[in-house]
């Protein structure tokens, strides 16, 4: 209590609050009429618009809800050929990165410290008169960009001097698979892997669920190929230095140290070059060991046959060379996978070579620097939506020996503030553009929302530049000149329409693929040969050989990953990206390095001690997590972190992890150096604890027994039947219309975590920082922790854990002012403009779903126009969490109302079931018999409810997640 | 302060305390003052806002015999009820009364592509969702909630819409009394 305010004084203010409070009423609202109609009527209602994701290479189509022509959210385009109705958490969050308050937006001239605001004509005008001077050279650097706009790089770089070049930067840019796919395949592409038709799965480091060529995509194919009730379930085995979310969902995990699964593959595909008789492959792996004496003798047998197994009489698909990884030692695990699929014949059909990836066309690394190195005064260099002074730390000097750089981004990241000209671009969402990450699939871009700030597409950017310069340019083969982008989008796309040969016309075509989100091509059958090159195999071994078994002291091996919210650290400035916790560690804002309890306590090194990794030219910092989830001898540290530049939620966090990262190592990242510091530092978590303190709260079953009728056990229906007078102290509630149930399939759930972010995007949900989240008040209502098998080390499972909609809820008889109250429907409601924020309920609640919001914060424009317009933003003060997306519910019942018909089941989809990309979340009705959501309830032989000895009669079922193989416990050693 | 006066109720009036009361004493009366030269001087009259054009829904509907729905098509399908485009007016007002000044103003706002603020009768707090299509649909009128706006020249609100008139209407009819049909 204030000091010096008695109870009569207060009482006294209240009475003039009131008054004052009475006297605001009377102000005049205003209520704006539209001039005329909008294209697509209904003010006040949604709209959807079609267009294609842009935040990772994948390209996944997308569209976007609108209210009041802004955009509030991302949803996948369903029957889309690369993500089919799902996004990652990243494209779940590109709404927020539209939205972001710290994007570019003017013109900016920097001359050494001094920087100076610009308007566009001036720009064009300066920029012009360069390129019509002494600028005989233009380097431009782009993002991978396959359509349109590479179209538009390439004609400007021929347009501006002989020299000129175009380089498709991208961090991770898969030029060891190449590589390997050169060597093997005669062909220097990404294929398709077609994890939906293969039975067995061999992953060599390769997290292909998080960060790998075409995730969502991969992840789709996955849960498809694992669905329980198929007749064949894929076997997937994963071999690598760190217990990744890809890792999780494998039957058996083998941690090793880098670069030492290349011998491993290379002796299962010896043992099954020999069963499939295939003596040019078994020279190839003779070699190899003979190459390197010792190392075959110390591979364990068993887990080599293991191994070998799983391409034996099976369609088994081997995967190689993980993201980010460069040099010789990647290229050998890109080839001993490629080798393998060669020699199983897997190549073909499981590897398709007829759709290569775009990714195919990114320039290396290495081709980057050497580029810049060369510029010089007359170079022009063009950076576009691409961060080589972050993610490629050997660039930052090169950058200003060009003459005039130029950056076109939506960013200020710390290549735009090495830049002399800072040109704000159009995000992708308010551009017009198009995409084709698989060849043949067109995907078409679209702006969704009108361009917030004074911002230009790139391609205008371009043309006008050239323009100005006096050599505007025409796209091949027409005649007059190309004023605007939108004329060479939509010429590019007559070419493409021709090619499809459609029977319709342009026009309808046109308008079909902006509803559709794009176009596909018949694919062209690209029959491979494998041939098996032995003096190329010659040279590689040359180049790379294995790590040293055991380091000295104080010496670690590197492991670098990139984790799915972060990917690259292009959406690090995303509060939903850096609150959103990482799959496995399930810590958040931040670094952290992964260090094994050997290694801990041969460093003294405690969970949370600052330790130092230090290569010979860079060190960084950052807290340790103590695991066993990292083999012994390995650091790990994730990619993303460390921004200088970008923003206020990515400046200043963690360490830049790219800054280790050699350009030419021996073996993926090589070794560091790792010391104690002596600071201390915290790492944030998402929950708790991940151990289950026997509690069983995610259950496990055998494949074996999944199908058995005896472990079949009751579970408490949430309905009147599930009342039962001895147990119960509240009478049976009764429902009219609906019962709304959820049932979660365990085994389905990767645990990448795109339902946590949906729900922010959809519920207003408040970002709350890394200090308040640090004492456990963020606002995530689903939360997707990962849970720790209580008697198999390695194995862990996902539990999303949203409101469980009790039947006899708990929080309800305790609430003082009926806020928690049950509604007709089952819905466990939550009534925010009568909630007094006691917390009772919260403290009641046993699954501790319940979020109180301590936010004082505003929502910084413009990011308050992302909020969803049909749920109230809940202000500081009141207790908030999961609706089941009760405005989803509401509207799929009053357009039913409206059309005189009943809900249909599967018509009603909830933010996290729209976005899970391998459908694991099933919503429906309970009260309706033949809602697939009723079957699994009533029928499923693997359902269970979370703590249901509570008798709370939860709405959500979960169905066991099956442990598949049982590890052998043999430990790998070296 | 002797250890027994510790827990008294009330301590005594300090001067601060004194000065505080009389000046939010002061501001009470002088508030209160405003307040009531606000409704009973001003805002006198009960025949509604002015509106920045002056139409009459009176003439409109029960003159003119236009049905509400030709200029508020969104009862039947949306959340909103829609305020009329400018467009809308000038379907008629293309030809009809041409030259009135009012028009004229109408036809500058819509060529200029300028919107019309109009001052705001009916309004909900932002913690309820109010969806006009499903009322529409169950067959209420309009006026229930609107009032006989067919008799008035500017809007006045008859009905406050609070709480409890959705509340007793809801129970009378029989209707869904779950929290969540209006609050999310």
């Amino acid at each position: 209590m204030m000091d010096g305010i008695s109870r009569r004084e207060f009482l006294e203010a209240s009475a003039l609050s009131a008054v004052a409070m009475g006297l605001g009423e009377n102000k005049k609202h205003h209520i704006y009429s539209y001039n005329r109609w909008p294209e697509n009527p209904e003010p006040g209602d949604w709209s959807f618009y079609a267009t294609a994701c842009r935040e990772c290479p994948a390209g996944c189509g997308l569209y976007t809800w609108n209210r009041d022509s802004r955009c509030t959210k991302a949803e996948g385009i369903a029957g889309h050929a690369v993500n089919n109705g799902a996004l990652c958490p990243r494209g779940q969050s590109s709404v927020q990165g539209q939205y972001d308050p710290d994007r570019l937006r003017q013109v900016a001239r920097r001359d050494g410290g001094n920087v100076e605001q610009r308007q566009w004509p001036e720009a064009f005008a300066e920029l012009g008169a360069g390129l019509r001077g002494n600028i005989s050279r233009v380097l431009i650097v782009s993002r991978l960009e396959t359509g349109a706009l590479a179209e538009l790089f390439k004609a400007f770089a021929g347009a501006f001097g002989t020299e000129s070049r175009v380089l498709y930067y991208e961090p991770f840019d898969y030029a060891p698979l190449k590589e390997a796919h050169r060597i093997v395949f005669g062909k220097q592409d990404i294929p398709d892997y077609r994890i939906d038709l293969c039975q067995s799965l061999a992953s060599f480091s390769v997290d292909f669920l998080e960060n790998w060529i075409s995730p969502v995509q991969f992840a789709q194919r996955f849960g498809k190929s694992r669905d329980p009730d198929s007749k064949t379930r894929l076997e997937f085995l994963y071999a690598g230095p760190r217990q990744s979310m890809t890792a999780a969902n494998a039957d058996e995990i083998i941690l090793l140290p880098p670069g030492e699964e290349i011998p491993l593959a290379m002796a299962a595909l010896s043992a099954i070059a020999a069963s499939e008789n295939k003596p040019g492959v078994q020279a190839l792996t003779d070699a190899y060991f003979k190459a390197l004496p010792g190392v075959r003798d110390r591979l364990p047998q068993q887990t080599v046959d293991r191994l070998a197994r799983l391409f034996t009489g099976r369609k088994g698909l081997a995967l190689g060379g993980p993201t980010g990884a460069e040099g010789p030692g990647a290229v050998m695990s890109a080839l001993a996978a490629a080798l393998i699929n060669a020699a199983t014949g897997a190549a073909g059909a499981l590897l398709d070579f007829s759709r290569p990836h775009a990714l195919t066309f990114t320039a290396s690394a290495q081709e980057v620097v050497s580029a810049l190195e060369s510029a010089d005064a007359k170079t022009m260099v063009i950076f576009f939506e691409t961060n080589p002074a972050y993610d490629l730390p050997q660039s930052q000097d090169l950058i200003q020996r060009a003459g005039v750089s130029l950056y076109i981004g939506t960013l200020p990241t710390e290549t735009s503030l090495l830049c002399n000209w800072v040109l704000p671009a159009d995000s992708a969402l308010e551009s017009w553009g198009d995409y084709e990450p698989w060849k043949g699939i067109h995907d078409l871009m679209q702006p969704v929302t009108a361009r917030l700030w004074d911002t230009r597409n790139a391609g205008e950017i371009l043309l006008g530049l050239a323009a100005a310069a006096g050599a505007p340019l025409s796209r091949a083969g027409a005649q007059q000149p190309t004023l605007n982008f939108n004329d060479w989008l939509r010429a590019r796309w007559t070419d493409i329409h021709r090619r499809i040969g459609s029977i319709s016309d342009f026009e309808s075509c046109w308008r079909q693929a902006l509803m559709s989100g794009g176009a596909i091509e018949p694919a062209q059958p690209a029959p491979v040969k494998a041939s098996f090159a032995p003096d190329e195999f010659a040279r590689l071994l040359s180049q790379g050989s294995l790590p040293a078994p055991h380091l000295e002291s104080g010496r670690a091996h590197l492991w670098l990953w990139p984790s799915i919210m972060l990917f690259d650290g292009r959406t690090a400035n995303r509060g939903w990206m850096q609150e959103s916790p990482e799959p496995i560690s399930y810590a958040a804002w931040g670094s952290w390095v992964d260090i094994h309890p050997d290694d801990a306590t041969s460093l003294e090194i405690e969970e949370g001690d600052v330790v130092a990794l230090a290569t010979q030219s860079s060190r960084i910092t950052a807290p340790a997590r103590v695991t066993a989830e990292v083999c012994p001898g390995v650091v790990a540290l994730a990619f993303g972190q460390g921004h200088t530049a970008m923003g206020s939620n990515a400046a200043g966090v963690g360490a830049n992890a790219f800054l280790l990262r050699p350009l030419n190592p021996e073996v993926f990242f090589g070794t560091v150096a790792v010391t104690k510091t002596g600071s201390r530092d915290y790492i944030v978590y998402g929950s708790r604890n991940q151990s289950q303190y026997g509690r069983d709260i995610l259950q496990w079953t055998d494949h074996e027994k999944k199908k058995d009728e005896k472990i079949k056990e009751e579970v408490v229906m949430p309905l009147p039947e599930g009342y039962e007078s001895s147990r119960d102290l509240y009478p049976p509630r009764q429902y009219a219309y609906h019962r709304w149930a959820m049932a979660i399939d365990l085994e389905k759930c990767i645990g990448c975590g795109a339902c946590a972010v949906a729900c922010y995007a959809e519920n207003n949900l408040w970002v709350a920082g890394k200090v308040q989240m640090h004492k456990g008040r963020e606002m995530a209502w689903l939360k997707v922790v990962p849970y720790r098998h209580p008697r198999e080390d390695g194995r862990v499972g996902f539990l999303p854990l949203a409101c469980q909609h009790c039947d006899c809820a708990p929080c309800e008889p305790v609430c003082p002012v009926y806020a928690a109250v049950h509604n007709e429907e089952g819905l466990n409601a939550q009534v925010y403009n009568r909630c007094i924020g006691t917390r009772y309920c919260s403290n009641n609640c046993p699954y501790k779903v319940r979020r109180f919001n301590w936010g004082r914060r505003k929502w910084v424009a413009p990011l308050n126009l992302q909020l969803n317009p049909e749920v109230t933003v809940r202000c500081r003060g009141v207790m908030e969490k999961c609706t089941f997306c009760i405005q989803r519910i509401r509207q799929a019942e009053f357009r039913a109302a409206r059309e005189g018909r009943h809900v249909r089941d599967g018509e009603i989809m909830p933010a996290c079931a729209q976005t899970c990309p391998t459908k694991a979340i099933v919503f429906g009705d309970l009260l309706d018999e033949r809602a697939r959501v009723t079957d699994l309830f009533r029928h499923s032989a693997r359902r269970y409810q979370v703590l249901k000895d509570l008798n709370t009669k939860p709405a959500v079922a979960y169905l066991r997640r099956i442990t598949g193989r049982t590890p052998s416990g043999e430990s790998y050693e070296t | 302060m002797a250890p027994d006066e510790k827990h008294h109720d009330y301590p005594e009036p300090t001067r601060r305390g004194m000065q505080t009361r009389v000046i939010l004493t002061a501001a009470a009366v002088v508030a209160i003052a405003l307040m009531m030269l606000e409704y009973y001087v001003f805002f006198r009259s009960d025949i509604g806002p002015e509106q920045p054009i002056p139409f009459s829904h009176r003439f409109h509907v029960a003159d003119r015999g236009l049905s509400c729905i030709l200029c508020h098509p969104g009862v039947i399908n949306s959340a909103n009820a829609d305020i009329p485009t400018l467009e809308t007016c000038m379907l008629c007002h293309h030809t009809v009364i041409y030259y009135h000044p009012q028009i004229e103003r109408l036809r500058q706002l819509y060529s200029t592509g300028r919107p019309v603020a109009w001052a705001r009768i009916t309004q909900i707090p932002n913690f309820v969702f109010f969806n006009h299509s499903v009322h529409w649909r169950a067959g209420f009128d309009c006026a229930v909630c609107h009032g006989e706006i067919a008799q008035m020249d500017r809007i006045v609100l008859q009905q406050k819409i609070k709480m409890g008139f959705c509340w007793n209407c809801h129970v009378k009819e029989s209707f869904s009394t779950d929290c969540l049909i209006c609050h999310r």
